[in-house]
């Protein structure tokens, strides 16, 4: 199992990178980087921090168009023009299959974030703005953020149409950043079945602003110890749980 | 059967390990990280461009914010050093939005050191809401008054706020009299609640000023 | 010794808003003999792919058991050493290929070392050694379905299911197709295909199994069936054969005259011909022509003709 998931990982990676829109998004999003970052010295406050974070927020949304791209356009359009059954009737579980898709399209994701990173940093550089540890923290969380996304648009890609993913894709990820307001919500009820309900809520629902420490990187803030490790640890639990739910409901999809 | 049992014992697991470390977030998070992260936002006309026709629910969503934000510095350290940018994109992009006035009418006056702040944001409601709600003219009076120890001005935004059909019309008219009064304008004071008993159509409202121009007569 | 074997198989799809319930496969049993080549026949939405999809793992039945070289079809298993063709090519465009077929020979677990060599074999089996390099995308239909083919002989599987593998192609590459099912068949390649056209089943299959409506109507030899739909035999003669018509027709035959210079003489089923000819020998009267008369395939499958 371990080969044939390696074998679909690599031909996988090998598609997306021979895709030419995947090059057309890149530009876009080197191109964003670029503009933000200088519109960022328009700033009436620290320039190089309101930098950092333009850019970081613009890596973001274009690590989101990136993210559902090939999360959706790969794997929902393999199931719908079936050139899965190239794979799925060889001795290859489906198992694999999902996890070699992921893997595949996990690697592509990092390839074109170093791509989009190094922009970045090299831009941030060139504009005079500094630097810091927490920055990288920063762009390895926005990192694992996308690992979330790219889960998300398999599982949803495992039993819907390209379009319904990607829409879906897109809900989870507002949903994932306005999540925390469930959490205060649920503080504030007197109810208890209804504060149960939103607490549930909170947990079943992605907190992809666990990923976000943009706030920090402007005001040079200490972020707690351990914080970093449990929100990359969160990352990649809530990914694993996705694809198990994407495998359970693929296995017993009628292709 | 066997495989389903793995099944559920991962997924038991993993359901747990989202569990333990979503707690451990939210415990570290530090919740002035996201309101404070739109405070740099430019507090210019600007902003409104880009936001494609739905400023109204940014701002809504900024309010929440603000809300949020200031509950927590209220529990713990005071300090609301975002607040009036908060308040000040909310009014830019939503100037018909009354709950920011009266924020800035009623709270803020006592958490900023600088009155022309909640000053600013209160006229731009007299002016931007066309008038529409006395107590913004109210909050007004009472902010000249007290940090300002302007009689007078306030004398003058309490007549404002009662020439508004409110249920505190009456009222209103009552105390911009006594500001004339304490400004040393007595007489400009009963002028003002006999041309407000002269045009009320209401009884009772009449009945109310009557009693108070009474007053001022005798003494 | 069966290759496959299907026992009351039932798959039922939802289909529209409300999920109506369209049977596809209905109770259907056969067994496929290993070693043989077996032709699968239907008219449109008969269930012939169904079924085959089924064997293949690509959809679940609601009832009814599939077992592949005696394994069950639930393990993934049960696909070792199975070809698949299916009916139109699915390949992945980014490809070449020589990449598609190395990457489908990787997913068979083929020998690292011996992957090179395979596909060689495989593109010189079916004539596209000299498109190794070109994309898939690139290439023609049925050149594409060539390639399917190729895929389908990856690693010498031992059972071959196709469906519709000659779908689309000019008549050299069906001829083609034709010599390398029945080469396949002599080296012990279990084949299972299924087709729309009777003139494969009757040139190629050993057996053949008949669904109509997703029911099974005929599971047996090709030259049993053929068998049943025998008419007779026609000898057609050129003079008249008076002098022995009252005989020939004591026999249990018949005579018709169908031009001037043309008699034509039927002995049905279940009588010598050897006795008439013999009779028509003595009387210095030799036939211009003897033919078998039988059923078409297509009377026999589809009309009864050939239903247990």
């Amino acid at each position: 199992m371990i080969k044939s998931t390696s074998y679909i990982a690599q031909n996988t990676f090998k598609e997306t990178i021979r895709n030419k829109i995947l090059y057309n998004i890149l530009l876009v999003a080197g191109i964003a980087l670029v503009l933000s970052i200088s519109f960022g010295d328009l700033s009436v406050f620290s320039r190089g921090q309101v930098m950092a974070d333009f850019g970081l927020a613009t890596m973001s949304l274009t690590g989101l168009l990136l993210a559902v791209f090939i999360g959706v356009g790969m794997l929902g359009v393999e199931i719908t023009t079936k050139t899965i059954y190239g794979v799925i009737t060889k001795p290859v579980t489906r198992t694999s299959f999902i996890l070699g898709k992921f893997f595949g399209l996990i690697a592509t994701l990092m390839l074109n974030f170093i791509l989009i990173a190094a922009v970045f940093f090299i831009t941030i550089r060139v504009m005079g703005a500094g630097q810091s540890f927490t920055m990288f923290n920063a762009v390895l969380l926005l990192l694992i953020e996308m690992i979330v996304i790219v889960a998300a648009a398999i599982f949803f890609s495992s039993f819907t149409t390209p379009t319904l993913s990607a829409i879906f894709t897109l809900g989870f990820y507002i949903a994932g950043h306005l999540n925390d307001l469930v959490n205060i919500g649920a503080e504030q009820q007197n109810n208890p079945v209804w504060r149960s309900i939103l607490k549930g809520l909170f947990y079943i629902l992605p907190n992809l602003e666990n990923f976000n420490i943009r706030t920090a990187v402007v005001y040079s803030l200490p972020v707690p110890s351990g914080f970093i490790a449990m929100a990359v640890l969160y990352g990649f639990l809530y990914a694993s749980m996705l694809l198990l739910l994407s495998i359970a409901l693929f296995s017993r999809k009628d292709l | 059967m066997i495989h389903k049992i793995y099944w559920g014992i991962a997924v038991i697991l993993i359901a747990g390990g989202i569990y333990c470390s979503q707690t451990y977030l939210s415990k570290n998070t530090d919740p002035g990280w996201k309101t404070e992260s739109f405070s740099y936002l430019p507090d210019n006309e600007r902003i409104k461009d880009v936001l494609l026709g739905y400023e109204t629910t940014v701002s809504h969503y900024l309010w929440i914010r603000s809300v949020i934000y200031f509950g927590e510095h209220y529990k713990g350290d005071k300090r609301y050093l975002w607040i009036v940018n908060m308040l000040d994109i909310i009014t830019k992009l939503n100037p018909l939005f009354y709950p920011a006035y009266e924020f800035a009418g009623v709270l803020l006056p006592d958490i900023t050191t600088n009155p022309d702040i909640p000053r600013i944001l209160l006229e731009r409601g007299l002016t931007k809401l066309n008038n529409r709600q006395w107590n913004i003219a109210f909050y007004t009076g009472m902010l000249y008054y007290q940090k300002y120890s302007d009689t007078y001005t306030a004398a003058k935004y309490f007549e404002m706020a009662s020439r508004f059909n409110s249920p505190h019309k009456a009222k209103y008219a009552t105390l911009a009299a006594a500001f004339y009064k304490k400004s040393g304008l007595e007489k400009d004071g009963l002028n003002f609640l006999l041309f407000m008993y002269e045009t009320s159509d209401n009884p009772e409202v009449k009945r109310h000023l009557k009693e108070k121009i009474e007053h001022y007569v005798k003494k | 010794m069966y290759s496959i074997e299907i026992k009351n198989l039932t798959k039922i799809y939802r289909k529209g808003f409300w999920g109506i319930k369209v049977p596809a496969v209905v109770d259907v049993s056969f067994n496929v003999h290993s070693g043989y080549v077996t032709g699968f026949v239907g008219p449109n939405g008969a269930g012939k792919t169904t079924t085959i999809k089924t064997i293949m793992g690509l959809v679940y039945p609601q009832r009814g058991e599939v077992r592949v070289h005696e394994c069950s079809i639930a393990d993934y298993r049960a696909r070792n050493g199975v070809a698949y063709l299916s009916e139109q090519p699915y390949f992945y465009g980014h490809l070449t290929t020589r990449e598609s077929l190395a990457f489908a020979s990787h997913l068979l677990n083929l020998d690292k070392k011996r992957i090179n060599d395979e596909v060689d074999r495989v593109l010189d089996l079916v004539e596209l050694s000299h498109k190794s390099k070109s994309k898939v995308k690139e290439m023609s239909k049925g050149m594409q379905q060539r390639l399917n083919m190729a895929q389908a002989l990856l690693g010498k599987p031992k059972l071959m299911i196709l469906d519709e593998p000659m779908s689309g192609m000019d008549p050299p590459g069906r001829r083609l197709f034709r010599t390398l099912f029945k080469d396949l068949a002599k080296s012990g390649i279990t084949i299972f295909f299924s087709t729309h056209v009777l003139e494969d089943i009757e040139s190629v299959c050993d057996r053949v199994v008949v669904l109509s409506k997703g029911k099974k109507t005929y599971d047996g030899a090709v030259n049993e069936l053929l068998e049943k739909g025998f008419k007779g035999t026609e000898i057609e003669l050129e003079q008249d054969p008076q002098v022995l018509t009252e005989l020939i027709l004591n026999a249990g035959c018949t005579v018709d005259q169908h031009s001037e210079r043309s008699w034509i003489i039927t002995v049905p089923p279940g009588i010598e011909n050897a006795i008439i000819l013999e009779m028509l020998n003595n009387n210095k009267l030799y036939p211009a022509r003897i033919e078998r008369r039988k059923s078409s395939m297509e009377e026999l499958l589809y009309s009864g003709g050939g239903a247990q």
